[in-house]
């Protein structure tokens, strides 16, 4: 059983193509990382995947389904987005924003019903934002708009969320708590989880498996063991000698030094240059 | 684990949005209950004043389904009836248009600047007036006079170019809409200074079109212009909750399975038609249509499927208001209305975020 499978999709804004025939499969109750260098078309799947930019070739199959011939609201309650930076409207509650994720499973003129509003209070609840229900967004701090846009995501009910870098703009101590979050959740209600993330340590720890990408194609994927390895991160970063076995649990730990990057002017390891 | 499964299944019930909820619907019903007392109080009002129980006699007995033992003069029948209260009418109508569209471009957008004109619609209204005023001949049909026909069509010819400049394949990128509608309204702006000036005696009239006027007000013109308000108004109504989420942006809202595009396009749409038929007969009525969405925004709240109707109320009795003002403040003079609803707004509204002016509202 695949939930998530792109056959040969590329993605383009205009003329300018992003995303090269990249394929991969995610499975049900996985968490898969997307990683790979700024510009390298991470954020891009993610929008390819919630169909808000149309694939100019290839299929994305969602639960055996091509999703275009998914209504929107229809996908909207298979398919969940926290988006990088969530722009809220600043004088609606935390609550409204969250009870917005029951709006694909309403009917045209329906209002809200207590169930609908029990499941916005549940997904509060799971993600500790209940405290703040009242509070206008513009008062909340980032990681507590984060919490609250994966709160709306989980009163979706979907079975699949994209998560696009959702702790890009938080310090350590909410990275970790945003991550633990979506991990839990992963495992409680099974669901489906593809995520962008930009610090490599983050997706070893918190990804099942990760899919490395490199100028919008798929460089390599794997569990994080397979992925992260010095020959890779060479390959794609352009930053060498970083890779190192973590002292605990050995998974692969990518510890960045200064003057490592090949972008300054290097162009081959400096063991090499040595040697020729 | 993770913490959060730690002690949060309190089984509570989720009170929170009910009590909200219910505040909103009771502030309908008051402002319901207010614009019947408006209107009763502006058709009373007047250069023959008459009682506030004969007035409401004569409106309740013109209902249909009604009957109420008249004990009045068929003169003060005739004054209430055809002469103030389609004026009354009329008043209220175009306000709530220009406010419910107004409330509809600022959610659309999601810029508190928005107006029912942002996108070309005065303009083109008024340019289509001005050469009615300027043609040697009058014309009448389907109920619209010249000038009224001239302008209706000018307002919709206006922003259909405008959107059709702004598309991008099958999307209308806001930003280009909006610049497209401010660069096409200057130029017809342009045009009608340049008619006006070489308009010769017919300026006044001109002049006093533009900053709007009920002075002329049937019965006519209030069964040619509702059909078209109605309409728009109740699709704006049906697509209120898609408006909510778009609050978010265009592709969170996507995410949240809004076909953004197409309830752009209707309410887009919708807006245009009836803040095109409000200006067609009685001109472009400035400051209803931005302010009083904002005065009830910060009263109760952004949620459109409660700001919208709550804008269409109070945009009604504001203008009803207003040209009562407009026709009794200086009488048997008649000043524009326009200029009364902003030297009556603008100090209310002033008033307003002054009081609430620590709270960002939009």
């Amino acid at each position: 059983m695949i939930e998530l499978e792109l056959k040969g999709i590329s993605l383009a804004y205009g003329h300018k193509l992003v995303v090269k025939d990249l394929s991969f499969r995610v499975e049900p109750g996985e968490v898969v990382g997307l990683i790979g260098p700024n510009g390298s078309g991470k954020s891009t799947v993610i929008r390819g995947l919630s169909r808000v930019i149309l694939p100019a070739s290839g299929q994305i199959y969602l639960g055996g389904r091509d999703i275009l011939e998914i209504s929107r609201p229809e996908l909207a309650r298979l398919l969940g987005v926290v988006p990088q930076i969530a722009i809220l409207p600043g004088t609606f509650t935390a609550f409204e924003i969250v009870l917005m994720g029951r709006n694909p499973h309403l009917g045209f003129l329906r209002h809200e019903s207590a169930h609908d509003i029990e499941i916005a209070w549940n997904a509060m609840e799971m993600t500790r934002t209940e405290s703040f229900a009242r509070r206008r967004v513009n008062e909340l701090s980032g990681g507590e708009i984060q919490r609250v846009v994966i709160a709306r995501v989980l009163a979706q009910e979907p079975k699949s969320v994209l998560l696009d870098e959702p702790t890009a703009s938080l310090d350590i101590s909410h990275q970790v708590d945003i991550l633990d979050l979506i991990k839990g959740l992963c495992h409680e209600i099974s669901l489906t989880v593809v995520i962008v993330l930009h610090d490599l340590n983050l997706a070893t720890q918190y990804c099942d498996r990760l899919i490395l990408m490199k100028e919008g194609r798929l460089h390599a994927q794997g569990t994080p063991e397979e992925v992260i390895n010095a020959h890779n991160i060479e390959e794609v970063y352009g930053a060498f000698d970083c890779v190192y076995p973590h002292p605990d649990s050995g998974i692969p730990v990518v510890l960045p030094k200064a003057g490592g990057s090949l972008k300054r002017g290097r162009k081959s390891r400096p063991i090499d240059a040595e040697a020729g | 684990m993770s913490s959060y499964q730690a002690g949060h299944s309190s089984g509570q019930y989720p009170v929170i949005g009910l009590p909200q909820r219910r505040r909103r619907i009771y502030a309908i019903i008051g402002l319901v209950a207010a614009l019947g007392g408006v209107i009763v109080f502006a058709t009373a009002l007047g250069s023959v004043r008459i009682p506030f129980a004969t007035t409401t006699g004569i409106i309740l007995d013109w209902l249909p389904g009604l009957d109420v033992a008249s004990n009045w003069q068929a003169t003060t029948e005739t004054i209430i009836l055809s002469i103030r209260l389609p004026r009354v009418f009329l008043a209220g109508i175009v306000g709530a248009a220009l406010s419910i569209a107004g409330a509809t471009y600022q959610g659309l957008f999601r810029n508190p600047l928005a107006d029912p004109y942002l996108i070309g619609v005065t303009q083109g209204a008024a340019l289509g007036a001005v050469i009615g005023f300027t043609l040697p001949f009058q014309w009448e049909g389907a109920g619209f006079g010249l000038i009224p026909l001239l302008a209706f069509t000018g307002a919709l010819a206006t922003v259909f170019i405008v959107y059709n400049l702004a598309r991008v394949g099958k999307t209308i990128p806001v930003t280009t809409l909006i610049l497209a509608g401010v660069a096409l309204g200057a130029l017809c702006s342009s045009v009608v200074s340049y008619l006006i000036i070489t308009s010769g005696e017919k300026m006044h009239g001109i002049v006093f079109w533009l900053m709007g006027s009920f002075s002329l007000s049937e019965w006519s013109e209030v069964r040619v212009v509702l059909p078209y308000i109605i309409t728009g108004v109740v699709i704006i109504l049906l697509y209120a909750r898609s408006l909510n989420v778009m609050q978010l942006d265009e592709e969170q809202a996507q995410q949240l399975g809004v076909d953004v595009e197409k309830v752009k396009r209707i309410m887009l749409g919708a807006a245009t038609l009836i803040t095109a038929a409000a200006v067609s007969f009685v001109g472009t009525i400035g400051f209803v249509g931005i302010i009083m969405p904002h005065i009830v925004r910060l009263i109760w709240g952004p949620d459109y499927r409660f700001l919208l109707p709550l804008s269409l109320l109070s945009g009604g009795i504001f203008l009803i208001l207003a040209d009562l003002v407009a026709r009794t403040a200086l009488a048997p003079m008649e000043i524009p209305v326009g200029v009364i609803t902003a030297i009556c707004g603008a100090p209310f509204f002033l008033y307003i975020l002054r009081r609430k002016r620590r709270e960002v509202f939009f």
